[in-house]
């Protein structure tokens, strides 16, 4: 059985909130009743507590911007260094020397690229999500990994002009091929209070709540009803590493990479969308 | 237009033209005020791997030798978990109110301290210049080959606690190492090949970085004689470190 939620507020305390009444009765218009609890200390009642206008929300900037990357291919490569019979040193040469000795192969390459997935320009570092395959990107997410060693990270990163992902290729003695990956970037703002504004008003048609913290023309990160677009963000750590490698786990979809022999079973998530 | 109702599921609605913006039942994820945020420097230490050594002796004949030696690195765990140098301690950063379940991670940090290359490779690091969202508090900040270094802020009870960890592989004992890891041969000559050494589990070790290399006559560049041997003092750093800022944003995702 749901119990009965209220919208009260109280302009005097700069208090306005939607919530579950705490046990105790008491008169509805005094903040200090038992019932009203969860809106006069809210932290200390969080699961009564559905809004309250001293809460930071995120109120989308923009629309969601879905991005499609080419993540560019990376050449395979090889370097020897040693020292042959003739007394030659070698230095990470590409050819693989003739003459006999004892020489280390390097496989691979590295490539850093730093991508930029939105040009807000605000002036200041928003606060922002980057979603892939329905999950809030991870920092250093493995979304390719080959037999040969071959792999490619992304990390998410927000200045305060751009926000973007970086990029580390790997490839090994064999290429790094290319693979497009799809990203949904939100940027976000948590409005201050309009001291101008009362806790409930209208702007024309739009209903401000809270001094004008929320208004009903915006978009804000909340939990999602069923049919509703979401993405899943998670409540703990999304990744482990043993021997060497890494398993991930994110919005209850775990990828191991070969080696790794931990015992990582992921974290409690939750869906939510703008 | 925008309104605020009574649903028939008890529930209350906020819309705009019918379009829900959040509801009771669906509600915004709720964040606390500034001054309940926790905010910092941030320091990530990680630190050098164990290492050994790898030595090779070249005989091609003629009564002369070269050498060429290798710091090689063990495989190894480290983490809150892990005994004497393995053991990277759990440090808290703030404590958050019991009620909340959830934190939103955002980092500002640059390596201020790389490692040595591995082979070939600079090591890149995984951490982009800006403010990195950490959802879950996880932080993958080192990935080659060889190994992989996290860190995550997570909460701990009321804590909010900074963990790190490090991991190398074991790839088993592959390398073609001398019998005896001796490179003297039956008769009392020199045989050319790899031989290990510097501590246990050496058998072990990853060549990682070329230490020194004596060309012939090396007079002889065996490793057990005083003049000629290639050293194998360890002469890397394999230690990383991150520094910047973290905020973090206690909060409450309706379950």
């Amino acid at each position: 059985m749901v119990a009965d939620n209220f919208f009260r507020g109280w302009p005097q305390h700069n208090i306005t909130a939607i919530f579950q009444e705490a046990p105790g009765g008491g008169n509805t218009r005094d903040i200090n009743s038992p019932r009203n609890a969860p809106a006069k200390t809210p932290k200390s009642h969080l699961s009564r507590v559905f809004w309250h206008s001293s809460f930071f929300q995120f109120e989308l900037v923009a629309p969601v911007l879905t991005k499609v990357v080419t993540h560019t291919a990376l050449a395979g490569k090889q370097r020897w260094s040693g020292i042959d019979l003739n007394n030659n040193l070698i230095n990470n040469v590409t050819t693989k020397p003739t003459v006999l000795g004892a020489f280390i192969e390097s496989r691979g390459d590295v490539r850093v690229t730093d991508i930029v997935l939105m040009t807000h320009n605000l002036g200041y570092v928003p606060l922002y999500f980057i979603a892939h395959a329905g999950r809030v990107l991870c920092n250093g997410l493995n979304i390719q990994s080959l037999a040969s060693g071959q792999m490619r990270t992304v990390s998410a990163f927000a200045t305060s002009s751009v926000i973007g992902i970086r990029e580390t290729a790997i490839s090994a003695d064999v290429a790094l091929p290319a693979i497009s990956k799809t990203y949904e970037v939100m940027a976000f703002r948590s409005p201050a209070a309009n001291a101008g504004k009362a806790m409930w008003s209208f702007d024309g048609d739009a209903m401000l709540l809270g001094r004008g913290i929320v208004d009903s023309r915006k978009e804000y990160v909340r939990s999602v009803l069923s049919s509703e677009s979401s993405f899943d963000i998670d409540l703990g750590r999304t990744m482990d590493i043993k021997n060497g490698r890494t398993r991930y786990s994110s919005g209850g979809i775990v990828t191991t990479e070969p080696d790794y022999n931990g015992s990582f079973a992921g974290s409690p998530y939750k869906a939510i969308g703008v | 237009m925008g309104r605020m109702y009574p649903k028939p599921n008890k529930h209350i609605q906020f819309d705009q033209n019918g379009q829900r913006i959040w509801s009771s039942d669906g509600p915004p994820v709720n964040y606390l005020p500034e001054a309940d945020w926790l905010r910092g420097p941030l320091t990530v230490a990680f630190p050098d791997f164990v290492k050994r050594n790898a030595y090779y002796v070249g005989n091609p004949g003629g009564g002369s030798t070269f050498c060429m030696s290798l710091i090689t690195i063990i495989p190894g765990e480290w983490g809150p978990s892990g005994a004497g140098v393995y053991n990277l301690p759990d440090i808290i950063l703030g404590t958050v109110p019991a009620d909340t379940n959830h934190i939103d991670v955002r980092v500002n940090l640059s390596r201020t301290k790389g490692p040595s290359n591995y082979m070939a490779f600079a090591i890149p690091s995984l951490i982009p210049a800006g403010e990195n969202h950490l959802p879950g508090g996880s932080c993958q900040c080192e990935a080659i080959a060889l190994w992989r270094r996290l860190f995550e802020i997570v909460r701990v009870g009321n804590n909010v606690v900074l963990r790190r960890y490090q991991s190398v592989i074991n790839a088993g004992d592959g390398m073609n190492w001398l019998s005896n890891n001796s490179d003297q041969n039956d008769v009392g000559g020199v045989r050319s090949g790899y031989t290990y050494g510097g501590g246990t589990n050496a058998r072990l070790g990853h060549m990682a970085s070329i230490r020194d290399r004596k060309t012939r006559p090396a007079s002889p560049a065996r490793k057990d004689r005083a003049s000629g041997a290639c050293s194998t003092q360890d002469n890397t750093n394999y230690a990383s470190t991150f520094t910047g800022t973290f905020t973090i944003r206690p909060g409450y995702i309706k379950p």
